[in-house]
């Protein structure tokens, strides 16, 4: 079910009535019949592999919680060397069922992910196997990566395990944030999901602005301009000047981000109208001066999943370790230290390339990003010491605009891999806009011809204009806040005119169906 | 002494910060990820300790104190 369609927002209209309707303490169980209702309507598929997921997540939670029991209730007494000797024990048999439920849960989203890979793979190398794969069911990776921080948690001991499996389920399945995150930590979402909510006239209206805002973002600017991106980047042939595809490259980000955030403001919006905060998923990220600064700004939960569960935990470990004593010997005490988190930041990006998609331009999009992170850090100190000598100051306009463009530039190019027909296509957009610029091309009507009309081009161009306009307001807090204040006449202008900009403005398919979200398949 | 130690840690690898005034470090996001990672590496070679990454949470890495009271509980634990 798409949050731009009609189908949703009378799902959603119903959803949220009832809910206002019921008794405080109905209202999680009514969420949770919405959840699961959804996730029938929508694919009879996912509702099966929630179920077996929140089964095990669930199940694993509660090993956990008892093994800890356990040890607390053995080891009590004990002298210290007895007492380590015993929680040794335990943690070893906590690792195996947190490594068994991963597993299971990874280990089924990979199958699903990369198996027509692997098959089409073996095929090309002359084995003799037919293609074999699975379509995955939608939005299902954010799901798990949900459930699977929860299981981890638990399990480092951060908070109690949920004995009731259906609360735990409506944790793991809350139905606004399924289908594309963001991607929630138990401890910040489950009080509020079982808490009372009672309307608050405020924070209604707030949530809808937030609905109306992501489906303008979406119908007026993504959608617009998807059909260029779609028709240029990601088609098979390569025969237009450099300067179409720089052109092609820029506009890709403004969709990728009016398409993803769009969506995350739709949640946070229909969460915000039943009462509950949800973990913003951007901050500003075309204003990043880095690009390690923009990945913390851009799809923030799931950089902070990796960071927390993926990172931390790889670049602490034994093999790091090792990494970074064997290369104290080798390159010196900084590099030695330096050098594993190096490793580790490649090994993570490696992981979020493939997150992306079962393909090499992906790994290859990941380990550039990965790459050009880890460059950064290295030559920080050569940065610092040509900006002094040109009499650089770090906190001058010009400079930070500069790095504000050079990092916007930077990741565009990057996200030619995320979004080129096959990986040689990739290489061979970025050969021609080193090789074949060619200026001109931008101006003699090629770029009309790409599926966009000059006047979706101008819409696409308003837009992204009021996108930018936003952003730059958030930077004295919340825009709603700053038009609340400004009495209910604004308001109320703001909301009409963002419904009527989607309404003639918007870009709808065939039978008025609004186009996919791009990140719905990650 | 031990707090005096820490301190030197940080400012070595993040110069930049008063450690005596600073308050919300991870909260905040003042140190990184790579800076977190910098600082539990050093500790565990300085104090030759086991910080592990249960214990990267902001109320162990906040403040100078937090940090202290870490270390002193490795030392009496590993």
């Amino acid at each position: 079910m798409l949050f731009t369609s009609f189908r949703f927002a009378a799902f959603f209209a119903l959803v949220l009535t009832v809910y206002y309707l019921l008794p405080g303490r109905r209202q999680w169980q009514w969420l949770l019949a919405a959840n699961f209702a959804f996730y029938f309507i929508g694919s009879l598929r996912l509702a099966g592999w929630l179920f077996m997921s929140i089964l095990t997540v669930w199940a694993g939670g509660l090993a956990l919680a008892a093994l800890d029991k356990k040890a607390a209730e053995q080891t009590k007494g004990l002298d210290r060397q007895a007492k380590k000797a015993m929680r040794a024990g335990f943690t070893r048999r906590k690792k195996g069922v947190l490594a068994l439920v991963l597993l299971i849960n990874f280990g089924a989203l990979a199958v699903m992910k990369y198996a027509g890979w692997v098959f089409s793979l073996l095929q090309k190398l002359g084995a003799g196997v037919g293609i074999w794969s699975l379509a995955m069911p939608l939005g299902v990776s954010f799901y798990t990566f949900q459930a699977a921080g929860y299981l981890i948690d638990v399990y480092r001991g951060k908070y109690p395990a949920q004995n009731n499996p259906a609360r735990f389920a409506l944790f793991a399945s809350f139905f606004p944030q399924m289908i594309q995150g963001p991607i929630s930590r138990y401890d910040q979402l489950a009080n509020q999901l079982f808490a009372t909510h009672r309307p608050d006239p405020q924070q209604l209206l707030f949530g809808f602005q937030r609905i109306l805002w992501g489906v303008f973002k979406k119908l007026v600017v993504a959608d617009r301009l998807a059909p260029l991106v779609q028709n240029l980047l990601a088609s098979p042939t390569i025969d237009q000047a450099g300067s179409v595809y720089l052109a092609g490259l820029v506009l890709y980000a403004f969709q990728l981000y009016a398409d993803f955030s769009g969506g995350i403001d739709v949640t946070i919006g229909c969460a915000q109208m039943l009462g509950i905060r949800v973990t913003e998923n951007f901050h500003r990220p075309f204003f990043s001066k880095s690009v390690d600064e923009y990945w913390r700004r851009w799809h923030i939960t799931l950089g902070s999943w990796f960071r927390d569960y993926l990172f931390y935990p790889l670049a602490l470990s034994a093999p790091m370790a090792r990494l970074g004593r064997l290369c104290k010997g080798v390159f010196g005490p900084a590099y030695g230290k330096k050098i594993p988190i190096y490793a580790a930041t490649m090994g993570v990006w490696a992981v979020t390339g493939l997150w992306h998609g079962s393909s090499a331009r992906y790994l290859l999009w990941g380990l550039c990003n990965g790459g050009v992170i880890v460059l950064s850090m290295l030559l920080e100190p050569w940065y610092q010491k040509a900006r002094q000598r040109l009499g650089i100051r770090s906190e001058s306009t010009v400079w930070r605009l500069f790095q504000v463009v050079r990092t916007f530039g930077l990741l565009c190019l990057l996200r030619v891999f995320d979004n080129a027909y096959t990986t040689g296509n990739a290489f061979a957009i970025l050969g021609r806009i080193f090789t074949r610029f060619e200026p001109a091309a931008l101006l003699d009507g090629t770029l009309l011809q790409l599926g966009v009309t000059a006047q979706g081009f101008f819409t696409a161009g308003l837009g992204v204009c009021v996108m930018l306009c936003v952003s730059l307001a958030q930077r004295h807090g919340s825009v709603r806040g700053q038009i609340a204040r400004r009495g209910p006449a604004l308001q109320g202008a703001v909301c009409l005119l963002l419904a009527l900009a989607s309404l003639l403005f918007g870009a709808y398919g065939v039978g008025y169906n609004a186009a996919q979200f791009i990140y719905f398949s990650f | 002494m031990l707090r005096d130690e820490i301190k030197e840690i940080m400012e070595e690898l993040r110069p930049d910060l008063d450690m005596e005034t600073e308050t919300d470090l991870i909260d905040r996001g003042t140190l990184d990820s790579f800076d977190i990672i910098s600082l539990v590496s050093e500790l565990n070679d300085a104090f030759d300790i086991h910080i592990s990454v249960e214990d990267l949470v902001p109320e162990n890495l906040n403040t100078l104190d937090a940090m202290v009271q870490l270390v002193e509980r490795h030392q009496q634990e590993d």
